[in-house]
């Protein structure tokens, strides 16, 4: 089952699609300070609702769309946490990614705590949107996203900056998300399994 | 495939970092396949079309490493790369199994790319396969595109085994052997008196020193061979050791022993078989190897050449 540019492109600060309410019961829960990333990938009571399918319930492409997209947001966040505090453990990667990707960010990360290096400031995300989803086995979606690191720094251990200068602000990637345990877990088993860059106008930052 | 890790991981040895990896486009073969957004730097390389029929050959002869002769091994030298230095490594991890030619654990990426995705290198999802190739010596983590599944080292000859096959190449055989007395009829030694024993025209088969090389399964190996020892027996219970290739006997040494390699007889061969003894020299070479990063050495014990020789009783000569 193919959904191409199925339009659920979630746009920051918007809550009223289905999608963002999850993404964003996710960006709550994991705001807070030494709780577990992976634990808070179900909406909390106080979440805000999703505003569609009040009388039809959601198809399987739209729940793994709702999902997938969630788990970036979420996969942000997570590698915002892990990076700047040294304190949290490098598993914590492994409820948002896999594959290569965790393989990447896991080495990125241990790279960076030998090196001293943390992260400061936080990843925004400008724009998240479901490109294609396949319920095929593993169920797998694109998600392309545009990020903006431009409040984001990378300090070394007396605070002085490494980014390097010519790192860009804003930019695209395009995101694999896959969920091998789609018939048991459809909402919580997606992960970030790869991704490439993406050669897009910029998004606006904010 | 060699060319796409040499690249990277020269650059690797020259920035001693990811953020110098990043002018890795710059040189063809691999590119950036996704950027680090928070760093800037390179999370994930891929290669590109270029030479599409690379990628997929696992690499020729593999560099050497040391230890002890296992089968994957790791050395980087040839890229500048001494940290870690050469050595084996486990043939398998959370990463995969370890291929010597691509330098780095393989793993088949799961879920494959999307068609048109660049680590395709121009395939289609039906031809071949990406594989992840990530090398933990380096961080270096790699899509690399393969008709075939890059081969197993973990499955492949250790060095030990191929240096075995540089044996076979040497030709290696047992001394011609030389004695003194002659080992001809109407050749006799008196008892009580000297014998010598030598290495007949001795030569790289025979005597060493003699350098082969061989290769198999991506592991390189050369070895040297030399004898180490020469053991003779004279066939009257006596064993004579000799770690020279003796002394050819001139008639102008008389009666004088051998400096270094000889025998006296306290018994005539006359209750022998065809009243001889029978003088077996049994060479005991020794092969050192070096290839996968590894040495060690070979014992070969087994190449025996043997002649007969008369020894009589002086009277009996005098009569």
């Amino acid at each position: 089952m193919e959904v191409g540019n199925s339009g659920m492109t979630i746009f920051r600060g918007v809550s009223a699609l289905a999608a963002a309410a999850m993404v964003m019961a996710a960006l709550t829960s994991c705001t807070d300070e030494g709780q577990d990333p992976a634990a808070s990938g179900t909406p909390s009571p106080s979440s805000p609702a999703p505003a569609t399918s009040s009388s039809t319930p959601p198809s399987d492409s739209e729940i793994a769309s709702e999902a997938a997209s969630a788990v970036v947001w979420k996969y942000f966040k997570t590698v915002d946490l892990v990076r700047q505090d040294s304190n949290r453990p490098a598993s914590e990667l492994k409820a948002v990614a896999a594959s290569s990707q965790l393989t990447a960010q896991k080495n990125l990360l241990k790279s960076q705590r030998q090196a001293d290096r943390r992260q400061v400031g936080e990843t925004k995300l400008v724009e998240v949107k479901v490109e294609s989803v396949s319920l095929d086995e593993p169920a797998t979606a694109y998600v392309d996203v545009c990020w903006d690191v431009s409040d984001v720094d990378i300090v070394d251990g007396d605070g002085k900056s490494v980014v390097t200068p010519d790192r860009k602000d804003v930019g695209w990637t395009r995101f694999t998300v896959t969920n091998a345990t789609w018939e048991t877990a459809p909402s919580d088993g997606w992960r970030v399994s790869g991704g490439s860059d993406l050669e897009k106008e910029p998004c606006v930052g904010s | 495939m060699r060319r796409l890790l040499t690249l990277a991981l020269t650059i690797a040895a020259l920035a001693g970092g990811l953020v110098g990896l990043m002018s890795l486009a710059a040189h063809g073969d691999t590119v950036c396949g996704q950027t680090d957004p928070a760093t800037g730097e390179c999370l994930i390389w891929i290669e590109v079309p270029g030479n599409p029929g690379d990628p997929g050959e696992p690499g020729d002869d593999g560099p050497k490493d040391t230890g002890s002769g296992a089968a994957c091994y790791w050395d980087g030298t040839d890229q500048g790369i001494t940290k870690p230095p050469p050595g084996p490594v486990p043939c398998s991890s959370q990463f995969g199994y370890w291929s010597n030619g691509y330098r780095c654990y393989i793993q088949l990426l799961d879920p494959q790319p999307a068609a048109g995705d660049p680590s395709w290198q121009g395939h289609e999802p039906d031809d071949g396969a990406v594989y992840q190739c990530y090398q933990p010596q380096t961080d270096l983590l790699v899509l690399v595109w393969s008709a075939d599944p890059p081969p197993d080292s973990g499955t492949g000859p250790t060095p030990r085994e191929v240096a075995q096959l540089a044996i076979a190449d040497m030709r290696l055989t047992a001394i011609n052997i030389g004695i003194a007395p002659k080992a001809e009829d109407g050749s006799v030694g008196i008892v009580g008196m000297p014998v010598w024993m030598w290495v007949a025209n001795p030569n790289e088969h025979t005597w060493g020193p003699i350098t082969a090389s061989a290769s198999a399964g991506g592991v390189s190996v050369t070895a040297t061979a030399q004898v180490h020892k020469v053991t003779w027996d004279m066939g009257d219970g006596n064993q004579v050791t000799c770690t020279t290739a003796g002394t050819p006997y001139e008639a102008a040494y008389g009666n004088k022993k051998s400096p270094d390699c000889g025998h006296v007889y306290i018994t005539s061969s006359s209750s022998e078989s065809d009243q001889k003894f029978t003088v077996t020299a049994t060479s005991d070479w020794v092969i050192d190897w070096e290839g996968a990063g590894q040495t060690g050495t070979i014992r070969l014990n087994g190449l025996v050449r043997e002649a007969q020789i008369a020894i009589g009783e002086a009277q009996v000569l005098v009569q």
